[in-house]
C-alpha cells in the first residue's frame, strides 16, 4: 500500500507545474553553483601552487646573507584548497589566504577574499551548499505543506480512510513519494558533483575523500528527511493548508535565517573576543615586561648570559666557543612562543567556545548543525583553518630554530657571517597534511548528534501525527 | 477572522455603484469622488478593529518589537565595542608619543644615555616607524547601532607609520570568521529580511480570504469599490506596521543618545523614509499577487518565492556575476609579485640609495651621505619596491571599481539590496564610507611619510620641538550631501519598485474574480 501511495504521489508531483518549475530552478541553481564552485576551486588551487613555487624559489635564490636577515625575509605559506571546497566554501571568504613566516612575529593571515568583493557578498555566497541548506528545504515545504490538508479540504482524505487505508501508510507513502520527487533533482546533481571530484583525481587520500563525500551525502539526506517529516507532520495536524504553510515557513525562517545570526551575537556576548588593539597591546606588554609582568626582556637576557657563561666556564661573551647572539635570538623566539601560545591560543579557544554556542543553538535550528558538518566535511570550517594556521606557526618555529642554531655554531661574536644556499636548502617546505576525516568528525560529534536527534524527533512527530486516532477526515 | 462587512450610506448617487475596477484616485477632484473618502476611512477603521480582534496584528507587533529590540541592542553593543577600541588606541598613541618626546628631551639634557640606533627616538626612522606609530580612526556615526554593515570586515582604526600600506592594513579587527559568514542580527537585518515577511504574513490574503469565506461577494454587493476595500485593508496594515518600525527605530536611536549629534537627525529621517518606501514596496507586491485571484495558499507560496528571489537569490547571484565578469587578481599572486620586486631592489641596496640622492640632491644630508646607514637604505629600498608593485595594486582597485560599476545599475533589480545599502549608508557602516576613510588614511600616510621620509634621507635628528609638529590625524566626515544623494537614489529606486508593483496590482484588481 505504501508503495502504491508513493507512486501516486510521484505521478502527481510530475504532473504538477509548480514542481516542474521549482524543481527546474533548484536543479539549475545547483548545477550552476557546482560549476562556478568548481571553476573557482581550480583557479585558486592553481594560483596557490604557483605562488608556493615562486616563494620557495625566492627563498632558495636569496643569495648569501646572515641567517637572521634570511629569517626576517621569511617565507610565505598559502592555505591549500580542500577538494570538496567546491561544494561548500565555508569560512574561506573570511579567512586570509596566506601568512608570512618571519622571525619574532606570529603574523596574521592576510588577503581575505571577502574584502576583494562587493558588499553584495554579505548577502551570502551562492554555493551548492547554500542551495542545499536554504532552497531545498524550502522546496520540500512548498511541495509538501498541503499533502494532508489538501486531501482533507477536497474531501479525498475521508474517502481514503473509509477505504481502510491506514493513516500511517498514507504518511510514509507520502514521505516516499516526496522523497522520490526530490531524488529526481538531487541525484543528477550529486552525480555531476561526484564526476567533478573523480575528474579532479590525483588526491593522495582517496579513501579519506570517499569517506568525506559519503558523510556529506548522509548529512544532507538526514537534513532533507528532517524537513520532509516535519512538513508532513505539520500538514497532518494543521487545521488548514494556510496554517500549515505559515507555520512551516515560520520554521524555515527561524532555522535558516534567524538562528545563524542570532547565534553569532549570542556567542559574541557569551564568549567575547578582545579587540585587535587590546590583543596587540597585551602581546607587546608581555614581550617587554614578561608574561608575569616582572621579568623584563633585558633582565631575561642578562640571566641567559650569566647561565651561558657559567656553563662554558667563560668570563666574557667573546670567549665563548659559540655565538651568543644566536642563543639570545632563540631565547627571544622561545619567549615569544610562550606569549603567542597564551594569547593567540587563548583566542582560538574562545573561537572554539563560540562555535560551541552555535552547536547548542542547533538543537533549536537543525540548519546550524548541518552547516557546521558540511563545512567540516568539506574542509572549510574554522577548526581546519586553525589547524593549518597552527601547522604554519610550528613550521615558523622550526625555521627559526634551524637558522638560530646555525648562527650559534657556525659564526663567532662580532664577526660578519654570511650563510649560503646550503643552509636555505636545509629549511624544508611546509609539508602540510590536512586532518583526516576522523579528526574532523571527532569535533563534530555534537553537530552529528543534533542532526540525528532532529531526524529521530521529526520521524517520531510524523509517526504520532499520523496515528489512527489523531487523523480526522 | 476579519469579516469585512462595511455598511456605508445607501447609494444615493451613481458614484455609489459597485465599480471595483477603479481606484479612489481616479476620481479625485471630480465631484463624484467626494463620497469615497469616508468609505475608505470606514474600511480602514473596520479593518483595524477586526485585526485587533483577530490578534494576528498584535502577534506580529510583539514579534517585531522583540526582534527589533534584540537587534538594536546587538548593534549598540558592537558600536560601543568599536568606540572602546578607538579610545584605547588613541590613549596609547598619546602615551607613546609623550614618552618618546620625554626621552628625546632627556637625551638632549644629558640625563639619559641614547639607546641603540634601532631604538633612538631622535632618529626619524624610529620616531616615524612602528615605535612612533599613530592611529587613523573612523568614529562610529550617530546611527551606527542600526547596522553592522561592513564595519566588521573593514578596520575602524589603522596604525600609521612609515611602513608600507600592506603592513598597516595587515592587522584586521578580530572576529570569528563564522560570524562574518553568518552575519549579525542587527536592525538592518530585521528591516531588510524580516520586516517584509511580517508584511507579507499580514497581507498575503487581503482579498483571497474574504473570497474563500464568501464574504467578498457580500461586501461588494454594497456600494463600495474593490479598490477602496483593498486600499483600506492595506492602509489598516501599513500604518501600524510601518509606524511601529519607525517608532522602534526612534526609540532605539533615542536610547543610543546620539541622535542630536551633527547628521544624526538627518540620518534618522533618511532611514525612516527607506523603511516607509521598502514597506510600501512589499505591501504593493502582496496586493499584486493577491490580485491574481488565486487561493490564499497559492498566494502565500508565490509571495514566499518572490521574497526568496529578491532578498536572497538576486543579491548573491549579482555578486557571483560581478566576480566572474571582472575577477579580482589573486592575492597570492600579489604576494609573489611583491617578493619579486623586493628581491630585485634589495639586491641593489646602497645603489638604490645613491641613485636616490642623485635624483634628489636637495634631500642629501648636509655632510657626506652615509650610504651604509641601514635605516636610510632600507627606506629607499622600501620606496622603490612600493613604486614597483603599485601597478599590481592598481589592478585590484580597477577590478573592484569595475565590479562596483557593474553592480550599480543592477542593484535596482533587488529592493532588498537597495534597502540594505541605504540603511548601511544612513548608519555610516556602508562600503562607501570605508573607502572614504581609507582614502584619508592613504593621504595621512603620505603626509606622515613626507614628513619623516625627508628627514630620513637627510639623516637628520629630531628635536623635542619636532614632536609637536608631527602630522596629526583628523577624520573629515564624508560630505553629508554625497551620502544623502546615494540614499535618495536608493529611495527613488524603492519608490519606483513600489509604484510598479502597485500599478500591476491595480491592473490585476480590475479583473479580479468577485465570486468564490
Amino acid at each position: 500500500m505504501i508503495r502504491r501511495i508513493a507512486r501516486k504521489e510521484v505521478t502527481e508531483l510530475l504532473r504538477d507545474g509548480r514542481f516542474r518549475w521549482a524543481g527546474a530552478v533548484v536543479l539549475g541553481l545547483l548545477l550552476v553553483t557546482l560549476a562556478t564552485g568548481w571553476h573557482h576551486h581550480r583557479t585558486v588551487h592553481a594560483e596557490h601552487e604557483a605562488a608556493r613555487e615562486l616563494t620557495r624559489r625566492h627563498w632558495l635564490e636569496q643569495g648569501e646573507k646572515n641567517p637572521h636577515s634570511a629569517a626576517h625575509y621569511g617565507i610565505y605559506v598559502f592555505r591549500p584548497q580542500q577538494p570538496l571546497s567546491f561544494v561548500d566554501r565555508g569560512v574561506d571568504p573570511y579567512v586570509g589566504v596566506a601568512t608570512w613566516l618571519e622571525a619574532h612575529y606570529q603574523n596574521p593571515f592576510q588577503g581575505r577574499p571577502a574584502q576583494d568583493a562587493t558588499a553584495l557578498a554579505r548577502f551570502g555566497d551562492l554555493t551548492a551548499a547554500g542551495v542545499l541548506q536554504l532552497l531545498v528545504p524550502l522546496l520540500i515545504i512548498l511541495l509538501g505543506f498541503s499533502a494532508f490538508t489538501a486531501e482533507r479540504e477536497s474531501g479525498t482524505l475521508r474517502q481514503l480512510l473509509s477505504l481502510g487505508v491506514r493513516p500511517r501508510d498514507l504518511g510514509w507513502g507520502k514521505v516516499l513519494g516526496l522523497a522520490g520527487g526530490m531524488a529526481m533533482l538531487l541525484v543528477p546533481a550529486a552525480l555531476v558533483g561526484a564526476a567533478a571530484l573523480i575528474l579532479a583525481g590525483g588526491t593522495a587520500e582517496g579513501g579519506d575523500l570517499a569517506a568525506r563525500t559519503g558523510l556529506l551525502a548522509l548529512v544532507y539526506l538526514l537534513y532533507f528527511a528532517v524537513f520532509l517529516c516535519v512538513t508532513l507532520a505539520v500538514s497532518a495536524r494543521a487545521p488548514s493548508s494556510r496554517v500549515a504553510l505559515v507555520g512551516l515557513l515560520g520554521f524555515w525562517i527561524l532555522t535558516v535565517l534567524v538562528a545563524p545570526r542570532a547565534a553569532s551575537d549570542l556567542a559574541r556576548r557569551l564568549h567575547p573576543t578582545p579587540s585587535q588593539a587590546e590583543l596587540t597591546a597585551t602581546v607587546q606588554r608581555e614581550m617587554e615586561q614578561g608574561v608575569d609582568g616582572h621579568s623584563p626582556a633585558d633582565v631575561r637576557l642578562q640571566a641567559l648570559q650569566r647561565a651561558t657563561l657559567a656553563r662554558y666556564g667563560a668570563r666574557r661573551i667573546e670567549d665563548l666557543p659559540i655565538n651568543f647572539a644566536g642563543l639570545s635570538l632563540q631565547a627571544g623566539e622561545e619567549y615569544g612562543n610562550i606569549v603567542y601560545d597564551r594569547n593567540y591560543g587563548g583566542l582560538d579557544r574562545t573561537f572554539e567556545r563560540q562555535e560551541g554556542v552555535h552547536r547548542a543553538v542547533s538543537l533549536l535550528a537543525p540548519m546550524l548543525a548541518v552547516r557546521s558538518l558540511s563545512m567540516a566535511v568539506a574542509g572549510t570550517d574554522g577548526a581546519q583553518h586553525r589547524h593549518f594556521a597552527h601547522a604554519a606557526e610550528q613550521h615558523r618555529r622550526r625555521i627559526q630554530r634551524i637558522l638560530n642554531d646555525d648562527i650559534v655554531h657556525n659564526s663567532r661574536a662580532g664577526e660578519e657571517y654570511l650563510a649560503g644556499p646550503e643552509l636555505w636548502e636545509r629549511i624544508p617546505e611546509l609539508a602540510y597534511r590536512a586532518p583526516g576525516v576522523q579528526w574532523v568528525m571527532g569535533r563534530q560529534q555534537g553537530s552529528l548528534a543534533a542532526v540525528l536527534l532532529w531526524a529521530l524527533l521529526s520521524a517520531g512527530a510524523l509517526y504520532l501525527a499520523t496515528s489512527p486516532r489523531r487523523v480526522r477526515a | 477572522m476579519s469579516e469585512t462587512t462595511v455598511s456605508p450610506r445607501p447609494a444615493a448617487s451613481p458614484a455609489g455603484r459597485v465599480r471595483g475596477g477603479r481606484s479612489p484616485a481616479d476620481d479625485r477632484g471630480s465631484g463624484r469622488g467626494r463620497s469615497r473618502w469616508p468609505v475608505l476611512v470606514r474600511v480602514f477603521g473596520h479593518e483595524l478593529r477586526s485585526l485587533a480582534a483577530d490578534r494576528s496584528l498584535a502577534w506580529v507587533a510583539i514579534l517585531f518589537t522583540v526582534l527589533a529590540a534584540y537587534a538594536i541592542y546587538n548593534g549598540a553593543a558592537w558600536a560601543r565595542f568599536q568606540e572602546r577600541a578607538i579610545a584605547r588606541v588613541l590613549a596609547e598613541d598619546s602615551a607613546r608619543s609623550g614618552s618618546l618626546r620625554l626621552q628625546v628631551e632627556r637625551i638632549a639634557q644629558g640625563t639619559e644615555e641614547p639607546p641603540s640606533a634601532f631604538r633612538d627616538p631622535r632618529r626619524p626612522s624610529v620616531a616615524g616607524g612602528s615605535m612612533g606609530r599613530r592611529h587613523a580612526v573612523l568614529p562610529p556615526a550617530p546611527l551606527a547601532a542600526f547596522a553592522v554593515g561592513q564595519s566588521d570586515l573593514y578596520p575602524s582604526y589603522v596604525p600609521v607609520s612609515t611602513q608600507s600600506r600592506e603592513v598597516l592594513l595587515a592587522r584586521e579587527e578580530i572576529e570569528n570568521p563564522l560570524h562574518l559568514l553568518a552575519g549579525r542580527f542587527d536592525f538592518a537585518f530585521v528591516i531588510v529580511f524580516l520586516y517584509p515577511l511580517l508584511i507579507l504574513a499580514l497581507g498575503y490574503n487581503l482579498l483571497s480570504q474574504e473570497r474563500e469565506e464568501g464574504t467578498l461577494a457580500l461586501l461588494l454587493s454594497q456600494p463600495v469599490r474593490l479598490g477602496t476595500v483593498v486600499a483600506g485593508k492595506v492602509l489598516a496594515r501599513f500604518v501600524p506596521v510601518v509606524g511601529l518600525a519607525i517608532l522602534l527605530g526612534l526609540i532605539g536611536a533615542l536610547a543610543g543618545g546620539r541622535l542630536g549629534e551633527p547628521g544624526g537627525g538627518r540620518a534618522f529621517l533618511l532611514w525612516a523614509l527607506v523603511a516607509v518606501a521598502y514597506g510600501a514596496f512589499w505591501f504593493a507586491v502582496a496586493v499584486a499577487v493577491d490580485g491574481l485571484g488565486r487561493g490564499s495558499a497559492t498566494s502565500a507560496v508565490a509571495l514566499a518565492a518572490i521574497w526568496l528571489l529578491l532578498v536572497i537569490v538576486v543579491p548573491s547571484f549579482l555578486n557571483n556575476l560581478a566576480a566572474s565578469i571582472h575577477p579580482v587578481p589573486s592575492r597570492a599572486e600579489m604576494i609573489g609579485a611583491t617578493r619579486e620586486a623586493a628581491r630585485r631592489v634589495s639586491a641593489e641596496g646602497s645603489a638604490v640609495l645613491a641613485r636616490y640622492y642623485e635624483d634628489h640632491p636637495e634631500l642629501a644630508p648636509r655632510g657626506a651621505a652615509d650610504l651604509e646607514d641601514f635605516a636610510t637604505r632600507a627606506y629607499a629600498v622600501q620606496e622603490r619596491v612600493e613604486a614597483r608593485i603599485r601597478p599590481v595594486r592598481a589592478r585590484f582597485e580597477t577590478q573592484m571599481a569595475r565590479q562596483r560599476e557593474l553592480v550599480a545599475p543592477l542593484r535596482f533589480l533587488s529592493p532588498a539590496l537597495l534597502a540594505q545599502e541605504a540603511i548601511d549608508d544612513a548608519a555610516g557602516t556602508g562600503e562607501p564610507r570605508y573607502r572614504h576613510f581609507l582614502s584619508q588614511v592613504d593621504a595621512y600616510h603620505a603626509a606622515w611619510r613626507g614628513y619623516f621620509g625627508r628627514r630620513i634621507y637627510r639623516q637628520e635628528q629630531l628635536s623635542e620641538a619636532d614632536f609637536r609638529t608631527l602630522p596629526a590625524w583628523r577624520y573629515r566626515e564624508e560630505p553629508a550631501a554625497r551620502a544623502g544623494r546615494r540614499i535618495v537614489v536608493s529611495l527613488l529606486g524603492l519608490l519606483g519598485a513600489a509604484a510598479l508593483a502597485g500599478a500591476i496590482g491595480g491592473i490585476l484588481l480590475r479583473r479580479y474574480p468577485r465570486a468564490a
